[in-house]
């Protein structure tokens, strides 16, 4: 079956996001008002989503929002941010700094995962028998990677037996924002405190426009550059337009693709090419874009206002994600869910923490509470909490953790696949779970091999906070 | 017919608005390359919609489109454009340049009405009895108005027995904007020909930026501000979300007055009332709008991303528009659709060549090419004959302009329910419509006494042309 078509009337559509930018206008307001969301920099669209959950069907049922259009929304603005990512070409630097970084999210992932396979092979040897194993590998799809692609892996898993699972990878992704911004504010509050951090800097240094969320006190700065002439083309409608011929071509090679499969036997596979939509639109924007730079006509494409654009997607998906959130399913899974998150987030800080110190040469607190972020929550959180530490992003720390996403993207991709082998090409055996789990080990063990052959981490604990302070007292 | 209600698959929105962007790219290309349009400057929006019309399900049948769902598109992203323009916060300004435009475009608008009407008669008594005399109604719309505005009410008539009407809308709007380009660049040319604009001497003064539509020699200009941290919020979902509230209050609205209609036996204005939507959300919008300076909060309304966002709206509204017109009901009424046409375009032409040299103390012929433009194509269609007459924008043309458009919008309100009267109060008869036909002209005999009596214009013709 063909995952787009779902039968709905427009007028729910257009009344679903409407409903959402009112949640997004909601959470706003709160944001500005509010000297508890403030505290922990907590961005409008989680509080929007919160608030779209608490509106909507399941609880107070003020608005009538369907998860199965919101599951809708999330799977294809979840392409479309991939789209401006890959049109807007993000600059990759291959220094220690980003490369490391990569290294560090791959390990996070990898953790992750096997944290959460080894707690629900714990369920399934004692308590809870029928449990989905796969339930475990939404952990890093959810905490590291996003809501996005928890929701598409997930929904695409439930073909295979997995009961809920586009709502059980929103969960774990909601939670992963949860930890990244209340755990992760915490944890720079203790690392202040202890004199971790480089820069002498502290909440305090936060300005008042990033606490409440609206740029009252300095100049506002420029969102973009027109470049096309508005008397021709509205630039933004090409930016627009660019996106959605790239889907477009996306749309063409998978339904390619797919008929081909389908013709020769592959057709179980159909699916999980759906659900892997958002890496092939990925592929072809990078392609549209080398294209565009070698026939020098990209100047057309303006990076500010594609922020712009994979803005607004990235609100409306988190809003929606977090709203679409089941509680049932919640319940029905609330104990094995919670135990993996508790467990993958203590693995995470730990891992993290370990790797910063050995593998950076600088700002080892600024750069392990970035990661940390995103390795919970989104990139988005990661730059919050440098911020916090380092308000004029005066570091290198921001820069790096923006670089190293398209490095690590690109090693990620076995391991996406890697985590789909145990349905796709398992059946869903415990045999395969456990193979996949070895693999995922070996994976893991190569890739630290590399890290320690090109020389980017050592062993040895630093002697970190020493060299914090000496160059605090240096003046950077 | 609710506009609102219309089941489809999700992908075919999807695929939908994918293909319209798929045009807007080959419409970029081809104004980028075509000297021919370059020439009239046709805008990327019109190429890319006629590219639709080809390609799609009526001529190539190479992209499935509907000419139902371009419709609904149309629908909501007329009303959109309207809520982005509310909430941008238009200043107004009560100068002689503005409210004599916006007179001239009230004048336009009725001797469209008049005209189209006219010609419609000709038809019903003569060769085809049948005709529904609104076709002609739809004139103003589509020409003076634009193609969102010329759908939805066309639409809504349908209801009423007028076959085809939301479709013979766009088609008249299509026609409209043919006529604003082609049209108003000959005008342009020959006006320099005979030495009447004031600033050019010729059509060189056009950059090559502004004639490929790509920014490629002068400095690109700043597309807006962010006015939200990014920490919090991408300031850009900020303004998307608030066009989204205010579109979801004037939904409640219309619903509102529907349930309210319903109960006092007025369902048979119901249609009327969807029609309307995209003017209760203006109405929602500028009351917003000022709330929000009221309470000083509308510092967070960037005026620059308001802009992008609106002319997103209508890039997408007149591909989908042009895309969504129906072959088979411009054959149907080809005959009075060209007539009309024809008639409206030479009338709309020397009613305000007429005007425009007694109206207005300076910059005649610039004034007249930019308000033609816009009362055959829309006020972006103005504004491009404006850049070329006036191409740093020096005179108060452009501004006189769009400041004109939101008091147009204040006057035209009972005229554009005037137009509904002979479906809505006299049954679709035909004494309703010479009723509504002695009215309009009543509207336009009290406009042009009220202009008169505060001496904006003069009816001596000036001894001199500037």
């Amino acid at each position: 079956m063909n995952p787009w078509d779902l039968t709905l009337n427009l007028k729910d559509v257009v009344l679903d996001f409407t409903y959402l930018s009112l949640f997004l206008i909601i959470g706003t307001i709160i944001r500005r008002y509010g000297p508890f969301f403030q505290r922990y920099l907590i961005p409008n669209n989680i509080i929007g989503g919160f608030l779209g959950l608490l509106l909507g069907p399941q609880m107070l049922r003020l608005f009538s929002l369907h998860s199965d259009r919101l599951g809708q929304y999330v799977y294809h603005l979840l392409a479309l941010t991939f789209i401006v990512l890959g049109l807007r070409q993000s600059k990759t630097a291959f220094g220690k700094g980003p490369v490391s970084k990569c290294f560090i999210e791959l390990s996070c992932y990898i953790l992750q995962a096997m944290v959460g396979v080894l707690v629900a092979f714990g369920f399934i040897y004692t308590i809870q028998p029928d449990l989905f194993a796969g339930i475990g590998f939404l952990l890093p799809l959810g905490f590291g990677m996003g809501p996005g692609i928890a929701y598409t892996m997930g929904h695409s898993w439930e073909k295979f037996g997995l009961e809920g699972g586009g709502q059980i990878g929103l969960t774990f992704a909601v939670i992963g924002f949860l930890i990244a911004y209340f755990a992760g504010i915490v944890i720079v509050n203790r690392g202040i405190r202890n004199r971790e951090t480089t820069l002498v800097a502290g909440p305090e240094s936060i300005t008042n426009d990033i606490r409440t969320g609206v740029i009252k006190d300095n100049p506002p700065e420029i969102a973009g550059l027109l470049t096309l002439a508005p008397e021709a083309i509205e630039p933004m409608a090409f930016q627009v337009g660019l996106i959605g011929v790239i889907y477009l071509a996306t749309y063409g090679l998978i339904f390619i693709l797919t008929s081909l499969m389908a013709r020769h036997g592959l057709g179980e596979f159909v699916d999980t090419l759906w659900s892997f939509h958002f890496i092939i639109a990925l592929l072809i924007a990078v392609a549209a874009r080398k294209i565009l730079d070698l026939t020098r006509q990209s100047y057309v494409i303006d990076k500010g206002l594609m922020n712009r654009i994979s803005g607004v997607c990235v609100d409306f998906l988190v809003v929606g994600s977090v709203a679409a959130i089941n509680i049932t399913i919640i319940g029905k899974f609330w104990l094995p869910i919670t135990l993996m998150s508790l467990i993958a987030g203590f693995g995470t800080y730990h891992i993290i923490r370990y790797t910063a110190r050995r593998a950076f040469d600088d700002y080892h607190f600024e750069r392990f509470v970035g990661i940390f972020g995103e390795m919970t929550g989104t990139i988005n959180s990661g730059l919050v909490l440098i911020r916090v530490t380092d308000p004029q992003f005066s570091s290198p720390a921001a820069e790096d953790l923006a670089y190293g996403g398209g490095l690590a993207l690109f090693l990620g991709f076995p391991l996406l696949i890697l985590l789909n082998a145990p349905m796709v090409f398992f059946h869903n055996s415990l045999a395969g779970y456990w193979l996949t789990l070895l693999i995922v080990v070996v994976y893991g063990a190569l890739l630290w091999l590399v890290w320690r052959l090109i020389g980017y981490i050592h062993f040895k604990p630093p002697d970190g906070k020493n060299r914090a302070a000496t160059i605090r007292q240096g003046g950077v | 017919m609710n506009l609102w209600e219309f089941s489809m698959s999700f992908k075919d929105i999807v695929m939908d608005m994918c293909f319209l962007s798929l045009f807007l790219i080959l419409g970029t290309i081809g104004r980028r390359y075509g000297l021919f349009f370059q020439r009239y400057l046709i805008p990327n929006n019109l190429i890319a919609g006629f590219i639709g019309l080809l390609a799609g399900p009526q001529l190539l049948r190479l992209v499935p489109l509907d000419g139902e769902r371009m419709g609904v598109y149309v629908y909501h992203l007329l009303a959109l454009t309207f809520v982005a323009i509310g909430l941008r916060g238009e200043k107004t300004s009560w100068g002689k340049g503005p409210l004599s435009f916006s007179l001239a475009m009230l004048s336009s608008y009725i001797i469209q009405a008049v005209i189209g009407l006219l010609v419609c008669f000709a038809f019903v008594y003569t060769t085809r009895p049948d005709l529904f005399p609104g076709l002609g109604l739809l004139l103003p719309m589509g020409f003076g108005m634009g193609p969102g505005q010329a759908f939805t009410i066309g639409s809504s008539w349908e209801k009423f027995g007028f076959a085809g009407g939301g479709m013979a809308g766009l088609t008249i709007a299509a026609v409209g904007y043919l006529i604003a380009y082609f049209a108003g660049m000959v005008i342009i040319n020959r006006g320099i020909k005979t030495g009447k604009t004031a600033l050019i001497d010729g059509l060189e003064s056009i950059t090559q930026d502004m004639r490929t539509g790509v920014v490629k020699q002068g400095d690109k200009q700043i597309a807006g501000f962010l006015t939200l941290s990014l920490e919090a919020i991408e300031p850009l979902a900020f303004q998307v979300a608030l066009i989204g509230v205010v579109y979801l209050v004037s939904y409640w609205f219309a619903k509102g007055i529907a349930l309210l209609l319903v109960r006092i036996g007025g369902g048979g204005f119901l249609s009327t009332v969807w029609a309307f939507h995209f003017v209760l959300a203006l109405l929602v919008a500028l009351v917003f709008r000022k709330i929000l300076d009221k309470t000083k909060k509308s510092y967070l309304i960037d005026p620059g991303l308001m802009t992008r966002t609106a002319g997103l709206f209508v890039d997408y509204l007149i591909v989908g528009s042009i895309c969504g017109i129906s072959l088979a009901v411009v054959w149907k009424y080809w005959a009075p659709i060209l007539c009309m046409s024809v008639l409206g375009g030479i009338g709309t032409y020397y009613l305000l060549k007429y005007i425009c040299s007694r109206a207005f103390d300076d910059y005649h012929f610039e004034r007249f090419s930019a308000i033609f433009a816009e009362m055959t194509g829309t006020l972006n269609s103005g504004l491009v004959m404006i850049r070329v007459t006036d191409p740093e924008f020096k005179t108060p043309v452009a501004e006189d302009l769009v400041y004109s458009s939101g008091i147009a919008l204040f006057f035209g309100l009972p005229l554009l329910i005037l137009l509904n009267v002979p479906m809505n109060f006299f049954n679709n008869s035909r004494p309703g419509y010479w009723i509504t036909f002695g009215l309009m002209l009543l509207y336009l005999l009290i406009l042009w006494i009220f202009w008169r009596l505060i001496g904006f214009i003069k009816f001596k013709k000036p001894t001199s042309a500037k």
